[in-house]
């Protein structure tokens, strides 16, 4: 991905070879304002680029090593815990509880 | 859907009473009863399609639960009925275990949080399709988006890049294509097939170039042309299906 202005095809071949790899911001970053303009006009890269992903996901989604999916059914309980959380502050300063500070204040007074 | 001796029958009949008309050459006949066939086939994987698995089914119903803790309970089935196909599907568009798992991880929880969209769901395909459509195609687009400020591109192509619009080829299973690929790579010139099996057994251009004893311009050149081809071919083979 050194050249500096490439052809369609070979950008082709650069962005077939990252998403393999699985290195696209590496591409888009390579990409220079001419090339970008390049692929904007240029609608059989556009084709080319849908059957690479459909190769991409035929010949290697299989080889991908996935994770366990117990673990992952951890990861993903954790993140609506977290959510779950958030949703529940949210509501309470919604419905206007006292803030930890106006508490510390009453508790002054009384005493 | 009539049998082919009826079929056949009728053809003949029909023949008999405007034969003055039809030019007969004795492949309509075979051809008529191809697509009969080919109908009821096409059919039967229509019906076996809606008929959505029994497991996925009773997940969908535990996501349309109003109360949040219970459907958290509820996500745990749908996760393990669902992973592997939205992990496939999103290595499409990532090419990276890492980030496929990242995004995942976003998807089921946005999921959880408006799961309104799954509620009429009637079959595996409308499941994924809606899963894209709605819920990881956004996610998709947050993992480039805050690379775009350093970038050459539009934030249009960056979008049709990264989370494109679906397309007729684009809502296909993982076995439906690798059925179709399977046909239409068997139909290319043979070394416009080795180009792509070396590409895809993980080679570089270089490395092909070596293979196929000609230049890294050539082989990426070839690459490209016999890529629009096969997209062509994939095209008319959907169209034919």
């Amino acid at each position: 991905m050194s050249d500096t202005d490439r052809e369609i095809q070979e950008l082709l071949a650069d962005y077939a070879e990252a998403l393999r790899d699985g290195s696209i911001p590496v591409f888009l970053k390579s990409l220079t304002r001419s090339e970008g303009r390049k692929i904007s006009s240029a609608p059989e890269f556009w084709d080319a680029a849908e059957i690479v992903r459909y190769l991409n996901s035929a010949g290697f989604a299989d080889k991908a090593v996935t994770p366990g999916v117990d673990l992952f059914i951890s990861r993903v309980d954790a993140k609506i815990a977290s959510r779950m959380k958030k949703a529940r502050g949210s509501a309470k300063t919604a419905r206007g509880t006292p803030r930890p500070a106006a508490r510390a204040k009453r508790t002054e007074k009384t005493t | 859907m009539l049998p082919n001796r009826c079929l056949r029958a009728i053809i003949s009949l029909t023949y008999q009473q405007f034969g003055a008309f039809f030019r007969w050459d004795g492949t309509l006949v075979e051809r008529l009863l191809w697509h009969n066939k080919g109908h009821s086939a096409s059919s039967i994987g229509r019906t076996m399609r809606l008929a959505m698995d029994k497991r996925l089914r009773k997940a969908l119903e535990g996501l349309s639960d109003p109360d949040m803790e219970r459907r958290r309970r509820a996500m745990e089935p749908f996760v393990r009925a669902t992973f592997e196909t939205f992990i496939r599907y999103l290595y499409r568009y990532l090419g990276n275990e890492v980030e496929c798992e990242d995004v995942l991880e976003d998807v089921y929880a946005d999921i959880w949080e408006n799961p309104e969209r799954l509620n009429n769901i009637t079959s595996e395909r409308l499941l994924l399709k809606t899963v894209y459509l709605y819920y990881m195609r956004n996610r998709l687009r947050d993992v480039y988006r805050r690379l775009n400020r350093n970038l050459s591109l539009s934030q249009n192509d960056l979008m049709n890049l990264t989370a494109p619009d679906l397309g007729i080829l684009e809502m296909m299973s993982q076995q439906e294509l690798k059925n179709a690929l399977a046909r239409t790579l068997g139909r290319l010139k043979a070394r416009e097939r080795r180009a792509i099996q070396l590409w895809m057994d993980g080679m570089s251009s270089r490395a092909i170039a070596n293979d196929l004893k000609t230049t890294v311009g050539a082989v990426k050149m070839l690459k490209f042309r016999t890529l629009l081809k096969l997209r062509k071919m994939l095209r008319d083979y959907c169209h034919q299906q």
